[in-house]
């Protein structure tokens, strides 16, 4: 062992003092650096946890703004749609208002037309029916100036009659 | 004009009707005149004279007849006697205006129209 030792070149007095100076070393740094660094080393675990923490936060928040944006896409795509449907409805509805409001017209001109048609029927049957009227006065006249003692003996038969059924009804 | 000829008509008929004799009531015709002259009133005495007579008439239950025609007609009077009573005072009148046919006034009240004017009209 002690040939081994030697061998190995160790001074037994050296190791000590080299052991003793190692204890010293540790010592001190026990003293006054080693909380120092334990300091420094809790302080950067927190605040790499921390930036863990408020990445993970941050990465949250951003999935619940990705979500938000996407309601929000899907809202304003629904309220587009409505939007599309409801104007696409009142156009229909519009367009049916247009098409009645057509059709009422349409059938009151032809009311109107029809009445017009009516009514110079009815001119142009009175203006027929007058000049009948007139025809029929001259041809009258014409005859009480031919035999109006004709006329005359006419008219008292008719007078005559009429006073006999009054009679009889009576 | 004073009074109306109606006024006039129902005060004649009145005083003939008190009248007692024939004699009283030529009078009153003589008095009734004066008091129209008086008046100043003679242009309504043909009225006030239609007028007494329809009173009269209606008092005792006739009627004022008038045929009316065109121009003078035979037997006009007899044909439409028979339709009318007795005591009814039938009368002929010329009346150019109905050009044809007859006219038959009741009264100056009612008409029956039969001339030729009228057909005329029911044409217009």
């Amino acid at each position: 062992m002690e040939e081994l030792i030697q061998a190995l070149g160790i001074d037994w007095k050296l190791l000590i003092a080299q052991a003793f100076n190692f204890a010293l070393v540790l010592i001190v740094l026990r003293l006054f650096v080693y909380d120092k660094i334990l300091k420094v080393l809790r302080e950067r675990k927190k605040k790499i946890e921390d930036g863990i923490i408020k990445s993970e936060e941050a990465e949250k928040r951003l999935k619940e703004i990705e979500g938000l944006k996407l309601e929000k896409i899907k809202e304003a795509e629904k309220e587009a749609k409505e939007l599309f449907l409801k104007s696409e409805k009142k156009a229909r509805e519009t367009e049916e208002q247009m098409l009645l409001r057509a059709k009422e017209k349409e059938s009151e001109i032809l009311a109107q037309a029809e009445i017009i048609s009516q009514n110079k029927i009815k001119e142009s049957e009175t203006v027929a029916y007058q000049n009948l009227k007139n025809l029929l006065k001259a041809s009258m006249l014409q005859l009480l100036n031919f035999k109006p003692e004709a006329i005359d003996e006419v008219l008292i038969s008719e007078a005559v009659e009429s006073l006999k059924k009054q009679k009889n009804e009576i | 004009m004073k009074y109306n000829y109606k006024i006039y008509a129902r005060a004649l008929v009145f005083a003939l009707e008190e009248a007692q004799n024939l004699a009283q009531k030529e009078k009153v015709i003589k008095n009734f005149l004066f008091l129209v002259q008086k008046n100043k009133d003679t242009r309504q005495i043909k009225k006030i004279i239609d007028f007494a007579s329809r009173i009269i008439y209606k008092k005792e239950g006739r009627q004022r007849i008038i045929l009316e025609t065109a121009r003078p007609q035979n037997n006009l009077k007899n044909l439409f006697q028979k339709f009318f009573n007795e005591k009814d005072i039938i009368e002929e009148k010329i009346n150019p205006n109905i050009l044809a046919g007859l006219r038959i006034v009741f009264d100056d009240e009612k008409e029956l129209d039969f001339s030729f004017k009228k057909r005329l009209e029911l044409l217009n």
